[in-house]
């Protein structure tokens, strides 16, 4: 199946709140597929 | 020990109840109409034309229709609709004549969307209590499947992929948008419940 990024970027940087998850370098995607005919 | 799966579930129910009864309080996530406009790309007019109720509490950490909107007449499911911007935004697109069904597992998140869908005059947009998981829709029966920061928030991605496929008629689109890592996460990390809500 043909996957795609099509968009990465930092939805959390700057935001208030405890962020014990930002030392695993989080990351946002956009991610478009599309299932093959005959599925 | 492996984190309990329910207790998961509850942690983030508690998350986003929260977060649709004090949207503006401060999470360590980013909510609301301009963060997506500034941060996400969604457009302006669009998210100006929805209710407060849909766009304050929005949570998410994409844009899954950045990357294709729905055509007239098609059916969208929204796993993890939440309060309901994209569900709201792919209604507009489907009109009348399409349908989206919006998953969620959180009853704060169903309640505030029945009483928007009602709000905007919209009643193709059907509201469903189910998981990723789980989803409570029958095979092949979506045109589109989108889905904004909630596959991470799953235990078994896997089943959560293959859920989304299963619902995709042949040819369907799968448009999602989602958090994803570059350093390991170590084993203590994972069955730290305080890390897959924060």
């Amino acid at each position: 199946m043909d996957v795609q990024v099509t968009w990465r970027g930092r939805p959390f940087t700057g935001a208030s709140g405890q962020r014990k998850a930002d030392k695993f370098e989080t990351e946002g995607v956009n991610i478009r597929a599309r299932k093959p005919e005959g599925e | 020990m492996p984190v309990d799966a329910e207790r998961l579930r509850e942690e983030i129910r508690k998350v986003y109840s929260e977060v649709v009864r004090d949207p503006k309080r401060g999470y360590h996530f980013h909510t609301g109409p301009e963060y997506a406009v500034e941060r996400l790309g969604y457009p302006a007019q669009a998210l100006a034309e929805l209710p407060d109720s849909v766009t304050a509490p929005f949570a998410g950490v994409g844009n899954p229709l950045a990357m294709g909107e729905p055509r007239p007449g098609e059916t969208v499911v929204d796993i993890g609709a939440g309060s309901g911007m994209d569900t709201f935004l792919a209604a507009r697109s489907v009109g009348p004549t399409g349908r989206v069904i919006a998953v969620d597992m959180t009853d704060a998140m169903l309640e505030r969307g029945r009483e928007s869908a009602t709000l905007s005059g919209t009643p193709w947009v059907e509201h469903r209590k189910g998981l990723a998981e789980a989803l409570p829709v029958s095979d092949g029966a979506a045109d589109l499947v989108i889905s904004n920061g909630v596959i991470n928030l799953a235990l078994d991605k896997d089943c959560a992929f293959r859920e989304a496929f299963r619902v995709l008629r042949p040819g369907g689109r799968l448009q999602i948008a989602d958090i994803v890592v570059h350093r390991d996460v170590p084993a203590a990390a994972r069955e730290d419940i305080a890390i897959w809500t924060a």
